[in-house]
């Protein structure tokens, strides 16, 4: 599953290679024809209804597939070099809070820590004698 | 590999170019080698040509091909209108072919098909470098969130954490509850001093020959020592055992 447009890509590719092929294909597996009159045989070509119906929907589909894009005309190129230089100067905010945060984690760490050597010791020294 | 003795080896690998000379460790300390060389802006990589002074999407016109859309900043209508001009142009083909397969006007609709398709897809390679610039903006607000939601349940665990130490604390340093007293069906009574009582008994027994009054008094407080009113106390037991160990001896 490509993205949207890779995928619109694609189908203006298949539209193109279509109309090639619809006119290609008919002209080489045609029956022969008389001048000036169209024979019955020429009328029943489902080729060509199928070819006209493929390309019909074709290009009903790059329609729909246009329209559904999320954009929103205007210069959008500013707009969302401003909102970019904003999101920096957040994130490092957060990132500098985050900081913040770690250090007196680690000094809380570090006062637990000392509480439990100074048990271990007091443990160890309130041994009975041997 | 050395240059200027004898035998020269062939390396495979070419040579640093000439410049590198220039920067010997002296001058480097000197502070007299030459800046670094500006980076190219014209390069080949796996034999294709990059060329970054110029724009990232080539404009048609260096292509040669005539552009058909006025409009650039209405994408969504511009491709739409573009996609009906190709659906009309392959009809006004069809209808050449139908009537007069040899008249120049077929070669001109066949041109102007070939240079609707094209300016499609000239359009869409010019919408990629926005693409790309929007997604990564996208990631920015992902990693934004992340990062507030780590550092709030981060303040959470902190402020836990804290509440704990401190309760734990505060139990350290408050006054425990004296022992209490055993209750009556215990059936151990405790009597205070009588084990030190007890113990000088026993030793003065194994000192010089003690007078009569001293066996007497020994006698007396062995009797209320071993009394047996009520439970028997710790005194009672610990003289029995005491008991048992001189009549085994």
């Amino acid at each position: 599953m490509a993205d949207r447009m890779t995928q619109l890509q694609d189908m203006i590719n298949e539209m193109a290679s279509l109309m090639t092929n619809a006119i290609g294909v008919l002209q080489a597996t045609a029956p022969p024809c008389e001048f000036g009159a169209i024979s019955q045989e020429l009328e029943d070509e489902p080729n060509c209804a199928i070819f006209a119906s493929s390309i019909a929907k074709a290009a009903k589909n790059i329609e729909i597939l246009i329209d559904s894009f999320p954009i929103d005309s205007g210069n959008m190129e500013d707009q969302l070099e401003e909102k970019m230089l904003e999101n920096d100067v957040e994130q490092r905010k957060k990132v500098d809070e985050l900081l913040d945060l770690v250090s007196e984690s680690n000094t809380l760490v570090k006062v637990v820590q000392n509480k439990l050597t100074e048990i271990s010791h007091v443990q160890m020294s309130s041994r009975p004698n041997e | 590999m050395l240059p200027g003795f004898g035998t020269q080896t062939v390396s495979p690998f070419p040579n640093p170019p000439e410049y590198a000379l220039a920067y010997t460790s002296d001058r480097i300390d000197n502070g007299s080698a030459p800046a670094p060389p500006h980076a190219f802006t014209e390069f080949k990589v796996f034999g294709e040509e990059y060329r970054l002074e110029e724009e990232v999407v080539a404009p048609l016109k260096s292509a040669g091909v005539q552009e058909l859309f006025k409009d650039k900043h209405n994408w969504k209508a511009e491709m739409k209108k573009l996609n009906r001009s190709a659906v009309v142009a392959f009809f006004d083909l069809v209808e050449i072919l139908i009537r007069c397969p040899d008249h120049p006007a077929r070669e001109d609709k066949m041109n102007d098909l070939h240079t609707i398709f094209i300016n499609m897809h000239h359009l869409i390679n010019e919408f990629r470098p926005v693409q790309a610039r929007e997604s990564v903006r996208v990631l920015q607000d992902r990693q934004i969130a992340e990062l507030t939601d780590i550092c709030d349940t981060f303040k959470q665990y902190l402020e836990e954490g804290k509440e704990v130490i401190d309760d734990q604390f505060k139990l350290v340093s408050g006054k425990l509850t004296p022992p209490p007293l055993p209750s009556e069906l215990s059936k151990v009574k405790l009597q205070e001093g009588v084990l030190h009582a007890l113990i000088e008994a026993h030793k003065e027994s194994g000192d010089a020959e003690m007078s009569e009054a001293e066996e007497a008094r020994k006698r007396n407080l062995m009797e209320s020592l071993t009394r047996e009113d009520g439970p028997p106390s710790v005194m009672n037991l610990l003289t029995r055992q005491l008991h048992d160990i001189s009549l085994m001896k």
